[in-house]
């Protein structure tokens, strides 16, 4: 009886977990990784035409971009929950829910420790509170242990034409998690237009070039005088999408990262 | 022109400069200065040339005070040109990019005069209506290809965007000769155009062919239009503005208003440019949109008095 | 040698011709006045006799020169014409304007010459609109106007002077200085050809006269012999006796 009363709900628990396994939608490449990184990635029926990590995604419905997703299209998917970002498509989000679907808006990561909301928002959503939380702590060792004392002055462009980020950006805290120092990081803003001639009163000790050819960063005018282009480190080695977006993956970069900030020339 | 309204517009030009070349976070260190302001002047200079020259020979070859390249579709045109060579991979300093570009640019202005001709009389309001269809069918085919194009989406955005970031020498020799060339030019056929803003008819009996000058002045405004958007892409109101403010030094004929244009233009933008990338810093405002910001409202103010006759 | 000859000419907008096989000739000296109702074709002529339109049949010769295939520039060198309305939204002064008319004698770079600045005095002074030379012609009223539009032409130094409706705009003091001018232009050797909409002005200095009537009909000859009230009934479509055909 006893036993009954405890293998019984347990059965059933692990009877349904394939049964209970949910249809969810992501409509932004962040989540996708996060969902696949918590090991849920079989139970993505659509995802955003900007999901293009890991390869599995190449075999889901595509549900329009983060902005404007097709709402008829993930109504059509019979999703038991839909992941959008909180900060854009509200109109959309609020159509879905008008129409039944559970729509999770998840809010804006601004740093390291908003990814790992993220994480944990996700997680629970999908039943795989566990995981999360393993996942965040795999991440968080990938992390450098601690800050050096002097960090370097990092310059990020994320796209040509001097589009940057400034502290409310997780761009920044992950080139500081990185023992980096961004030189914008004192603007209270995300993502903004630089001048050409403030980046080079600042003088950066590193750049990042995210998208763009260091043939035509080294062209500009006086930017042979920069420390970084003296010191040789203009970085264009990091996966521009991994980099970008805040998920899992951005870890593993911060850690390459870490290596080419900090590597002897 | 009086010698002191002549003097009072170099000086002008004068301090569009030295505002140009002294406003930054730097300050006035000599190496910002001679580096990275002056040719970002001088691009300026160039661009706003090129627009204010365009405008002035649009305003004359048409009889129309509301035309410029911006609004006749012209600078979409040769965007949406410029877009494509990007795609294709042509070099900004590739002679089949200038090309490309101002066939782009001519094909879009004959477009939109032959639909407002073929609306019936060439009215100054059928004119703009044309060329805003025109514009809106290209900066939707522009958006398509960008949307199309992602991993360069963002940089083909920015040069659609307008504005001077990046000064390529090369594209900036390139652009600054075209748009002298036809300065020049248009110096030479001056009587021609002021005889064609009397209107198309009362120019032919003048002794201007107006099928021809209609050829001549659109190719030279294109050109120049060209230039400019291979350097600065598309800005607008600067070749609607200038001319309208030059008349009031210059009088209406094209033998200093032309040239007066040109002057005006690059005045103009210079100031735009410097004040985009000094008031909002560190952060940078495209010359594109702080000319908007102060052309939209004056194209409204010339509606309303074109609406009462006179400009 | 006729000023203005047209053979033949035939021009329809379309299937109806409006203008048929329509043949005269102007010599250094005559004044012709060109009347009918609307929708005669009298502009029309006055655009092919310039050669601004192309005739379907037919050729027009100025001072013996075809003017098939002919320049622009040519042209305006042997026939000045006078809208019945000249626009512009720029504010060009009296004096600019009657400069204009040298565009077809001046070379590519250079200002105007003496002999231009000389040839528009000379219109100004002569349509006596010399004492507006400095004012916008946007502020000037619609009589000051045209006699400046008429000054352009006559700076133009053609010998055949064509104007259409010129004094259609003008009140009546305004309406008898124009034709005045014109009779005075003939009288010392142009050829003026002018559209008319009142039969009554005809009488003011022409001594020829075209009138133009439906389907490309058109009676061509001295003006005492067709301004009759009978011919022009015939024109206007209103009976012999009505009084606006009556002297």
């Amino acid at each position: 009886m006893r036993i009954t009363a405890v293998i019984v709900p347990f059965l059933l628990c692990s009877l349904s977990l394939p049964a209970s396994a949910k249809r969810v939608v992501s409509l932004m490449p962040s989540y996708t990784e996060i969902i696949f990184a918590l090991g849920a990635g079989g139970e993505l029926v659509g995802v955003s035409n900007f999901c293009n990590w890991p390869a599995e995604t190449a075999g889901i419905e595509k549900a329009g971009d983060y902005l404007r997703p097709n709402v008829e299209k993930v109504y059509a998917l019979k999703p038991d929950v839909v992941f959008a970002g909180a900060w854009a498509g509200a109109s959309s989000s609020k159509q879905l829910s008008a129409m039944g679907v559970k729509v999770v808006r998840l809010p804006e990561e601004k740093s390291a420790a908003d990814i790992f909301a993220s994480i944990r928002l996700i997680a629970a959503e999908l039943g795989r509170k566990a995981q999360g939380e393993g996942l965040i702590r795999s991440l968080k060792a990938l992390l450098p242990a601690a800050a050096p004392a002097a960090p370097v002055k990092v310059y990020i462009e994320a796209d040509s034409g001097g589009w940057t980020a400034g502290g409310h950006s997780f761009l920044s805290d992950a080139i500081m998690l990185a023992g980096g120092k961004n030189i914008f990081g004192g603007e209270n803003r995300g993502y903004f237009q630089a001048s050409w001639e403030e980046v080079l009163l600042l003088d950066p000790q590193a750049v990042i070039l995210l998208s763009g050819a260091k043939e035509e960063f080294l062209a500009r005018p006086m930017a042979g005088g920069l420390a970084a282009v003296k010191a040789g480190r203009i970085i264009t080695g990091l996966d521009r999408d991994a980099f970008s977006r805040p998920g899992p993956r951005l870890f593993e970069e911060i850690k390459k990262l870490k290596n080419l900030l900090y590597a002897e020339k | 022109m009086p010698k002191s309204k002549l003097i009072l517009l170099f000086c002008v030009l004068a301090a569009a400069c030295l505002f140009s070349l002294a406003a930054g976070p730097a300050g006035l260190s000599p190496d910002i200065i001679i580096n990275l302001r002056l040719p970002r002047t001088l691009a300026a200079l160039t661009v706003g040339a090129g627009l204010g020259l365009a405008g002035a020979l649009f305003q004359g070859v048409l009889k129309n005070p509301l035309s410029d390249p911006y609004i006749l579709g012209t600078s979409s045109g040769a965007t949406a040109a410029a877009v494509f060579c990007f795609l294709a991979g042509i070099e900004r300093t590739s002679p089949v990019f200038f090309l490309a570009v101002f066939a782009g640019a001519f094909g879009a202005t004959f477009l939109s005069y032959w639909l407002a001709r073929a609306a019936g009389r060439l009215s100054d309001a059928a004119l703009v209506l044309a060329g805003v269809a025109v514009s809106a069918f290209l900066s939707a085919v522009v958006m398509l290809t960008l949307s199309a194009a992602r991993e360069r989406s963002f940089s083909l955005l920015n040069f659609v965007l307008g504005g001077l970031y990046a000064v390529e020498p090369g594209v900036l020799a390139i652009s600054g000769t075209v748009i002298l060339a036809a300065l020049v030019f248009s110096g030479a056929r001056w009587r021609a155009l002021d005889a064609m803003s009397l209107g198309a008819e009362k120019a032919y009996h003048l002794g201007a062919d107006p099928e021809r000058e209609r050829l001549v002045f659109f190719g030279l405004a294109c050109a120049a239009t060209s230039a400019a958007v291979a350097m600065g892409g598309t800005i607008g109101f600067v070749g609607l503005m200038t001319p309208h403010i030059m008349r009031r030094f210059t009088g209406p004929s094209a033998r200093v208003l032309a040239p007066a244009a040109a002057i005006g233009g690059a005045a103009l933008l210079t100031a735009a440019d410097a004040a985009g990338r000094s008031m909002f810093s560190p952060s940078e405002v495209p010359a594109g949109v702080i000319m908007a910001l102060a052309g939209a409202p004056f194209f409204m103010w010339l509606l309303w008095k074109n609406s009462r006759g006179r400009v | 040698m006729p000023a203005l000859k047209a053979a033949g000419l035939t021009f329809s907008y379309g299937p109806r011709p409006l203008i048929k096989g329509l043949s005269f000739e102007l010599r250094p000296g005559d004044f012709m006045c060109v009347l009918g109702a609307n929708g005669s074709g009298k502009s029309t002529l006055l655009k092919l006799l310039t050669g601004f339109i192309k005739p379907a049949e037919g050729c027009v010769t100025l001072a013996g020169e075809s003017t098939a295939g002919m320049e622009a520039g040519r042209l305006a060198r042997l026939a000045a014409y006078v809208p019945s309305e000249t626009t512009t939204p720029y504010d060009f002064s009296v004096r600019e304007t009657v400069l204009m008319g040298r565009t077809a004698r001046s070379g590519f770079w250079r200002g105007y010459s003496a002999a231009d600045e000389e040839a528009a005095d000379r219109a100004l002074e002569e349509t006596g609109a010399d004492r507006l030379a400095g004012r916008s012609i946007n502020t000037l009223s619609s009589g000051e106007r045209q006699l400046v539009f008429i000054a352009q032409a006559l700076a133009q130094e053609a010998k055949l002077l064509l104007l259409d409706e010129p004094t259609s705009h003008l009140d009546l003091k305004y309406k008898a200085a124009v034709m005045n001018l014109l009779a005075s232009l003939a009288a010392r050797n142009m050829a003026v050809a002018a559209v008319l909409h009142e039969p009554a002005l005809a009488r003011l200095g022409c001594n020829k006269a075209l009138l133009m009537g439906r389907e490309g009909k058109y009676n061509f000859g001295s003006a005492s012999e067709m301004i009759r009230p009978a011919r022009l009934a015939a024109v206007y479509g209103l009976p012999e006796n009505s009084p606006l055909l009556q002297k």
